[in-house]
């Protein structure tokens, strides 16, 4: 019998630990080959113009996996009011439409853990103990790709400041090899042997100690923190340019902890709903109150800088950049707001980044000292108030040489108001 | 005597009678703000980043215009009003929009969730009324005019008045009956949108206005009942998901299925639901074989471009309604 395959949609490093653990089950995983100009184009094609980009891009991937023949479909749909949940079920008829044949199921991003174990539930006949033992391998798993990734966002500056040079990163092919291998992963065991040897493969560059990266925070809708076709590869360039990048969704945050939240009501994601609360206090939905929440905590935490991406057209992340702009003038954090289409220019994306980046280390030169006055909506204010005081003082001055010199002359002084006209 | 502000946009079409009643009858003054100018559109922008949406622009203008003339502004924020639905993001967020964008505002705010079991309406009437009333009977009283002043709104708009005229219609106003008068061989337009896209006269350049002007007999989604918008809704072989998307989807599909001759769409541009429920309205429109145009606005958009195409709609309704 030939083992069912399951197809996935690509959202970063997402396929790497749901490969072995799949495997486990006898499933095989069809994730949908990097996305590409063509993944794009067939999103395009098919959905209504002002769909967000993101819809766009799992549209496409979805039919790139359904090419390669599974059976079984996980659509992505987003959590709350998001409308990836609405257009995932009009995309499932669209493809249906196509001529595809296959069986669709809705993994909601808020709540993974239960709809993925919902779908194994129903795809397998698999018992609940080996579903338990998969579940425990994926959190390992989960937990073991988090550490490598962070890692490389903590050595890519370290390395940059080392070279000082464009060229091949050992850190990003270490990455690389590193994924690859926990890819490879038979089960639990073997990754408990390996973790180790895995993780001391990373060596810190020497740099010396004087060296400290700036620390930037990216907050933001999931799909675009995670997909590197979308947003550009922006960590990895924000790395380049030697920023330790913090990122605020971890799917170990997210997957393992739903005791602590639910029952004991501690953990991240509570945490970022009370940072939220005096921006954004409501559940809009799509990830607008985690964003919000994730800004404010990284501000308390005093990072450099904070980056939002959003997709362009994305309503929740429109709320949250409302939100942010009062939480900017609060924090005293500089927030550099990005949003991306299907059109964004990687030239002017990496412009505005390095633009960022001086900007944080100029502030950073200058020292802690009080927060620069900020005008309306954390705008630095121009003193141009001063400035035109100053100019009218020396405006006057010269007005005043120029009517002493007509005056020596015989003329009329020109007080730059004009003469009255006599009357008749 | 405390004066509550209305402002003029979003679910002011939808419920200003409601509201109003209720106030009043709690012996509260409502002062609704002026219509829509350029520089309601203006000054709103300004508050708020460029890529929200027209309407919530509109609606920081005009809460702006309110300031000053108020003791509070009315923003309540609607998370959803049908069980398994949900609202858009601007509008469940409303208060937390204005209070970003307008630090300085007073407001008078209440959560609608119908979903839950708590707080259910009463609750949150009787939480609304207690800032002015102590007496929860009084409170019951002025519910149940709001109610009835909803009721007649509803009724006036299911005779086919548009919700502007409705809105200050006197009480026990009716519609003349219409329809009759119109020439053999005129047109029947059936126009789809949120209210407030649809009589904000501003935003749409008196869309509606313009296609009357043309000898066309238009009809809207609030002149559908919202029972049987809902029922196509489903028949469309669709869950309800946004909670208005009877305006749209269950509007336009029932409309198409009477005598409309064709349909357009409004919408703004950047708005999430409608982005993905009008991606439904070509397929039905193309099902029953009527013509349909969607138009989108902005805060840039010309009314010559706008005025070109009705025209040029209306002229291609004719000679095909000609020659069939």
């Amino acid at each position: 019998m030939p083992r069912t395959q399951i197809g996935f949609p690509r959202l970063g490093s997402f396929g790497v630990f749901l490969r072995p653990a799949l495997r486990t089950l006898g499933l095989d995983l069809v994730l949908a080959p990097p996305s590409s100009r063509r993944t794009l184009d067939m999103g395009i094609k098919h959905n209504p113009e002002m769909v967000c980009a993101p819809c766009k891009l799992l549209f496409g991937n979805y039919v790139e996996v359904l090419e390669q023949g599974c059976q079984v479909l996980v659509m992505l749909g987003g959590p709350g009011t998001c409308r990836l949940g609405y257009s995932a079920r009009l995309q499932e008829t669209w493809l249906q439409q196509m001529g595809f044949d296959f069986q669709a199921h809705t993994i909601d991003l808020g709540h993974f853990t239960r709809d993925a174990i919902h779908i194994l539930r129903t795809v397998t006949s698999a018992s609940w103990t080996e579903l338990v033992e998969t579940v425990r391998f994926a959190l390992a798993l989960v937990e073991l790709v988090d550490e490598i990734e962070k890692t490389t966002l903590r050595l890519r500056p370290l390395e940059w400041k080392q070279k000082s040079a464009r060229g091949q990163s050992d850190v990003d092919r270490l990455h690389d090899e590193a994924l690859a291998c926990v890819e490879a992963l038979p089960d639990r065991t073997a990754l408990g042997a390996q973790r180790d040897t895995l993780l001391r493969r990373f060596q810190a560059p020497p740099v010396d100690d004087s060296f400290t990266p700036l620390r930037v925070g990216v907050v933001g809708d999931l799909y675009t923190m995670q997909e590197p076709f979308f947003n550009m590869d922006m960590e990895r360039e924000l790395g380049r340019l030697g920023v330790h990048v913090l990122r605020s969704f971890w799917f170990s945050d997210s997957l393992g902890n739903m005791l602590q939240e639910r029952v004991l009501h501690r953990g991240r994601n509570v945490q970022r709903i009370r940072a939220a609360e005096p921006y954004l206090s409501r559940k809009i939905g799509g990830f607008a109150r985690d964003t919000v929440g994730d800004a404010a905590l990284f501000a308390h935490r005093g990072v450099d800088g904070v980056v939002h991406l959003a997709p362009f057209g994305c309503t929740p992340e429109v709320m949250a950049h409302n939100a942010l702009l009062t939480l900017q003038r609060d924090c005293h954090v500089p927030i550099l707001s990005l949003s991306f289409d299907e059109h964004t220019g990687r030239a002017g994306l990496l412009t505005r980044l390095e633009a960022f980046v001086d900007i944080l280390e100029r502030r950073r030169q200058r020292g802690p000292g009080p927060p620069p006055q900020t005008g309306w909506r954390g705008v630095p204010s121009f003193p141009l108030s001063g400035l035109l005081e100053s100019l009218e003082d020396r405006l006057g001055e010269s007005v005043a040489t120029l009517a002493r010199l007509r005056e020596s002359e015989g003329r009329q002084p020109n007080t730059g108001s004009r003469p009255e006209k006599e009357r008749p | 005597m405390s004066t509550v502000g209305i402002p003029r946009a979003l679910l002011y079409y939808r419920y200003v009678p409601m509201w109003r009643a209720f106030f009043q009858a709690l012996g509260i003054e409502v002062v609704v703000s002026p219509p829509t100018t350029s520089q309601t559109l203006i000054q709103g922008a300004a508050r708020v980043v460029p890529e929200t949406c027209l309407p919530a622009k509109v609606y920081c203008g005009h809460v702006l215009s309110l300031l000053g003339r108020v003791d509070c502004v009315f923003v309540p924020s609607i998370h959803c009003l049908r069980p398994g639905t949900r609202n858009c993001p601007t509008l469940i967020g409303l208060p937390d929009l204005v209070a970003n964008a307008i630090p300085d505002a007073p407001l008078l705010t209440v959560d609608v969730e119908t979903e839950r079991l708590w707080p259910s309406l009463a609750q949150l009437t009787l939480l609304l009324g207690k800032h002015w009333v102590a007496n929860p009977l009084s409170v019951k009283r002025a519910v149940e005019q709001a109610w009835a002043a909803h009721e007649a709104y509803q009724l006036l708009l299911l005779q086919g008045m548009d919700p502007p005229q409705a809105i200050d219609a006197p009480r026990g106003a009716s519609v003349p009956c219409q329809g009759y008068e119109l020439a053999p061989g005129s047109l029947t337009v059936a126009v789809v949108g949120h209210p407030y896209n649809l009589y904000d006269d501003y935003a749409t350049h008196r869309l509606l206005a313009r296609l009357r002007a043309l000898d066309v007999r238009v009809r809207t989604s609030d002149s559908v009942h919202p029972v049987s918008r809902w029922a196509c809704v489903e028949e469309l072989g669709q869950e309800p998901y946004w909670t208005f998307e009877d305006e749209i989807v269950g509007a336009g599909g029932s409309l198409l299925r009477r005598n409309v001759d064709g349909l357009i769409s409004v919408s703004t541009f950047g708005c999430a639901p409608d982005s993905v429920m009008l991606g439904v309205l070509p397929r039905v429109a193309h099902r029953d074989n009527k013509p349909y145009m969607p138009l989108v606005l902005d805060e840039h958009s010309g009314q010559a471009g706008l005025i070109t195409r009705l025209e040029a709609f209306v002229d291609m309704l004719l000679r095909r309604k000609e020659r069939i």
